[in-house]
């Protein structure tokens, strides 16, 4: 098998994950951390940090924790949440303040150093599944954190490494499927070979089926019921592929189809948030090593562009956008540049016409965030 | 044997400067209460300085002088200097070590006779001295890890002249074992053996020196030493990220020669030099280093200089030099990375130490340079004018010596920093040099009084430091570029004392360091609040007690290290790290010595860290994903005739 291994560097490429199986609700805030809205997990690279903010600006966090590692992620599914850190094979699972309240550890022994989990999607019996990026597989973990099996990837691409980055746990009209994300870039980490979506039936944790996916490079998937919303941007290096955008997969059928090409946004698709009809997604220009982010908006019913990059209401001038989100009507989008007050997380209006219009008051993480998530 | 008068001229020129000129800490292997297995080993209990260890002995191992980074910190073997361009973080585990050897450590300031300044501080690695009394001296050791070590020195009459010889090897696997923090859990602690961590290296050396008599009253020398090494370095990676098939192969031809003579009131020296280096990495493919499979690289360096040292009046000193140099980085066979860019450096300069003895108890000194750099890269060029320079106080009072210093220095930008490496840095080549201003102050003194002798310094010190060279992701994929956003503020206090009193001896260096790097912020919402610069212990503590007896000696060591942190944004604090270790040594007949060193004497493999849900355990290390290793023996027998 060939190993891979993100290093700190091409961190940003790896670390933006959507919230799994966030759906968008605004949920209720925990009794232990009243007006809590959103989960965010932030990071430099160097270290992390993780937390909840409320939609007023309170802010708790932790930080300083040497296992949050220094590439996160963060999960939602069944109504739980994850922080997933990468680097150091851990994964905690979140009280609604956003602390870390209980370890699991997706470490394979087999593995030389970590495996690189990448998401976590709970099953309807407990079991945790997650596809390690590293290590070609897809671990499960019985609900209380010992292995009960082990899913061998390692034949789904040629180099022995499919590079799963990402898995959502469905019930469909078949029963209760998990799909898993292959990103298959190889030559790592070029895309230039088809990315695949496997699905596993979750009782026999038999893999039933690959469906190539229209578009490659699946970065974030993000599920809303029965669909999963998948940012391809294929090579971030050119916003014009025809197989990159915005991916609609219908998890009932196993079917798929990209909705909006990446050329008619106006840049590399890097994360999607749906709200009804309103899409909208974060994308990035394909001006190499600067890769300026913008929020676009489309309509997540037929596909087409509403706002464009080319009139975002928020545009960076480099890869500064990271961790996309709808809590309730209102639409959160971290920014890695630090203001005054920490780095922002900016909250945006939305209305039924999917027109959003940034509230003037920002929310402040203390890290440069990553994932931003409704609390499920 | 010449004459003592002559001997005096044929000296080899080498630069030593003035506590006026600045503070300078020396280590002498002879005198070393520790067994010392590197050339780090040797510098490590120096105050102000911090030696970081990726692994075990002979790993890659970087020097930071008061907080400096390591590519801050210059290189200089023979009048030769080993940083550049091409390697500005020189490991110090490829330095040649020899019985007797002496290295000298300028703490920030330094004598604009040794070349190019450096923004944080020099280390100067004195070859054996071929006009030094003849003697030969074997040392050899073996240890924990599969560790052996031999160290061969001899200085002799050569006809005229005089030759100085000196052979060394090492090897081991340094397989140590270290908490496993993927494999661990709370309350489980799983700990793994290191792999591909060993290394093997060889290092010939040969300096000579023939006296040359310019007239009956005039003599000088020439004076000749070559230098070539070859080392097998396995790479093991991090805990988290292990390369059990990296490897790399390097050698280092290095040939400086000096000729001397008087000329006025002082002594003119003309020297050139060259230096080539070879390296060659090999990973496999698929490597969690995500680099090359194969890189081959050469460094090629040649320069010269013309000085002269002497008096102008009857109490005040110049040195003044002018010195240029040429350096080229080739890249060779390259796979599986993008080939790094050919560069090219030259550079030109002069400079002045001065030293004025205005009265018996006032010394004033003065040091400055301006050197020009031109570096070249596909066809582009670019330049850098540096001017550096400080000046210097010394108070020289009955039992207590005073002096202070104040003053700026640069540094350029290396080749990398420059042009990247067309893979995960990129470069820019209108980058500026870093810059600092510093100024420090102290006393030293010693004295007796009976079976007590007392030798003391203390001082403090405080850098501004702007435009140092960060490198900062951009874009999708990650990629670092260097950027000159870097601002960073340090202040610290250097004790270095030694205490005798019967037949105990107690030697100390403490280093106290207050870092602010004004590039970035604490983990808190709201104002930034700047944090700690990461992998700067603010308290560094290296002490021995030692208990002579007749031929025999023992000794008890620690060295401790707090308030240390890891990351970026200072947010993850390094445990507390005390290490004890013990030695004894006896004189079993007149020219043979054994000796038994422990280190790490309680074993302290682990670190209790802040965890997300609680105290975790870690590797000890300066960062943790480089462990160090555990308790380690060493024993070696010293020959001496």
């Amino acid at each position: 098998m060939t190993a891979r291994r993100a290093s700190s560097l091409m961190a940003p490429l790896a670390a933006i994950l959507a919230c799994g199986g966030g759906s968008g609700s605004s949920g209720g805030a925990p009794s232990s951390c009243p007006g809590a809205a959103a989960l965010w997990a932030a990071s430099d690279y160097s270290s992390s940090a993780v937390g909840s903010v409320s939609l007023a600006g309170k802010v708790d966090s932790v930080a300083g924790a040497v296992d949050l590692g220094a590439d996160p992620a963060m999960s939602i599914s069944a109504g739980r949440a994850f922080y997933v850190a990468r680097d150091e094979d851990a994964i905690f699972e979140l009280d609604g303040c956003g602390a870390p309240k209980q370890r699991f550890s997706a470490h394979v022994a087999s593995h030389p150093g970590t495996s690189d989990p990448y998401a976590v999607a709970v099953a309807r019996d407990g079991t945790l599944w997650i596809p390690l990026f590293l290590a070609a597989s897809v671990l499960v973990l019985a609900p209380d954190g010992s292995v009960a099996r082990t899913i061998d990837l390692s034949s789904f691409d040629g180099d022995g490494n499919p590079d799963a980055s990402n898995i959502v746990i469905v019930d469909t009209p078949a029963g209760e499927k998990a799909f898993v994300a292959l990103d298959r870039l190889n030559p790592y980490p070029k895309s230039v070979q088809p990315s695949w979506m496997l699905r596993i039936d979750v009782t026999t944790a038999k893999i039933e089926a690959t469906v190539a996916l229209a578009g490659r490079n699946p970065f974030t998937v993000t599920q809303a019921g029965s669909i999963l919303w998948l940012a391809d941007p294929g090579n971030f290096d050119d916003a014009t592929e025809a197989d990159a955008g915005i991916e609609r997969f219908d998890t009932s059928t196993s079917t798929t189809a990209l909705v909006t090409p990446e050329a008619q946004l106006g840049g590399s698709v890097a994360q999607v948030a749906v709200s009804g009809s309103c899409g909208t997604a974060l994308v990035a220009d394909p001006t190499p090593n600067v890769n300026a982010t913008s929020l676009v908006t489309f309509d997540a019913s037929t596909g087409a562009p509403l706002v464009t990059a080319s009139r975002s209401p928020l545009t960076t001038a480099g890869f500064d956008l990271e961790g996309l989100s709808w809590v309730g009507v209102d639409l959160l989008v971290g920014d890695r540049r630090r203001a005054a007050g920490g780095y922002p997380i900016h909250v945006f209006a939305g209305n039924a016409a999917c027109t959003v219009m940034e509230r003037t008051n920002s929310l402040f993480v203390p890290m440069p965030p990553v994932a931003v998530c409704p609390i499920p | 044997m010449l004459p003592a008068v002559i001997q005096a001229q044929v000296e080899e020129v080498v630069v030593h400067g003035t506590e006026a000129g600045g503070f300078v800490s020396r280590a002498d292997e002879h005198d070393s209460p520790r067994e010392v297995t590197d050339a780090a080993s040797l510098v490590e209990p120096l105050p102000g300085v911090h030696v970081r260890r990726y692994g075990a002995d002979d790993a890659f191992t970087t020097l930071s002088i008061r907080g400096s980074s390591s590519t801050e910190v210059a290189v200089v073997f023979a009048g030769v200097r080993l940083t550049g361009g091409a390697d500005p973080s020189l490991d110090l585990a490829s330095l040649p070590l020899w019985p007797g050897a002496v290295v000298r450590v300028h703490r920030t300031f330094t004598p604009a006779a040794l070349g190019p300044g450096s923004l944080g501080g020099t280390l100067v690695i004195e070859p054996p001295k071929p006009m030094s009394p003849a003697r030969t001296e074997t040392w050899a050791a073996v240890g924990s890890f599969g560790e052996a070590r031999l160290r061969v020195g001899s200085v002799s009459d050569m006809g005229t002249g005089r030759v100085a010889v000196a052979v060394s090897a090492s090897r081991a696997d340094d397989d140590f074992t270290y908490l496993d923090p993927l494999a661990s859990s709370q309350g489980h602690d799983v700990y793994a053996t290191r792999g591909n961590a060993g290394h093997a290296a060889a290092d010939g050396l040969v300096s000579w020196a023939l006296p040359v008599r310019w007239s009956s009253e005039s003599w000088g020398a020439l004076t000749v030493t070559t230098l070539a090494q070859a080392r097998h370095q396995e790479l093991p990676g991090t805990v988290l990220g292990p390369t059990p098939f990296a490897r790399l192969d390097s050698d280092r031809e290095l040939a400086s020669a000096e000729l001397t003579g008087g000329a006025g009131r002082g002594m003119l020296s003309v020297r050139a030099w060259g230096r080539r280096e070879g390296l060659r990495l090999e990973d496999a493919l698929g490597s969690a280093a995500v680099g090359p499979t194969r890189a081959d690289q050469t460094i090629a360096a040649t320069g010269g200089s013309v000085g002269w040292r002497g008096r102008v009046t009857s109490d005040a000193t110049i040195e003044a030099h002018v010195d240029g140099s040429g350096e080229h980085f080739e890249p060779g066979l390259t796979a599986g990375a993008p080939i790094p860019p050919e560069a090219t450096r030259t550079s030109a300069g002069g400079g002045l130490d001065a030293e004025w003895h205005a009265t018996d108890h006032l010394v004033l000194a003065a040091s400055g340079r301006v050197d020009g750099f031109s570096n070249a890269s596909a066809g582009a060029t670019t330049g850098d004018l540096l001017p550096t320079g400080h000046l210097g106080i010394e108070v020289p009072l009955d039992f207590v010596t005073l002096a202070a210093h104040g003053g700026a220095t640069a540094r350029p930008p290396s080749f990398v920093e420059l042009y990247g490496d067309r893979g995960a840095f990129i470069g820019d080549s209108a980058l500026l040099p870093e810059s600092a201003w510093t100024i420090d102050a102290g006393a030293r003194g010693s004295h007796a009084l009976g079976k007590l002798a007392i030798a003391l310094e203390l001082d403090g010190f405080a850098t501004w430091a702007d435009d140092l060279i960060t490198f900062v992701p951009q874009g999708a994929y990650g990629r670092a570029k260097a950027t000159n956003i870097g601002v960073a503020r340090l202040a610290g206090v250097e004790a270095d004392a030694r205490v005798r009193l019967g037949p105990l001896e107690l030697r100390g260096a403490y280093t106290g360091l207050v870092t602010e790097n004004d590039s970035a912020c604490e983990p808190v919402v709201g104002p930034c609040v700047h944090p700690a610069l990461p992998g700067r212990p603010a308290n560094d503590l290296v002490a021995d007690l030692i208990g002579y007896a007749g031929p025999a000696s023992v000794r008890f060591g620690v060295d401790a290290i707090t308030g240390m942190v890891a990351d970026v944004s200072g947010g993850i604090g390094v445990p507390a790290r005390v290490l004890a270790s013990a030695g004894a040594r006896v004189d079993v007949v007149r020219g043979v010595r054994l000796a038994i060193d422990v280190r790490n004497l309680f074993d302290q493999r682990t670190g209790t860290y802040q965890g997300a849900l609680g105290p975790v355990h870690e590797p000890i290390g300066d960062y943790y994903e480089y462990p160090l290793p555990g308790r380690s023996l060493l024993v070696s027998v010293r020959f001496e005739r």
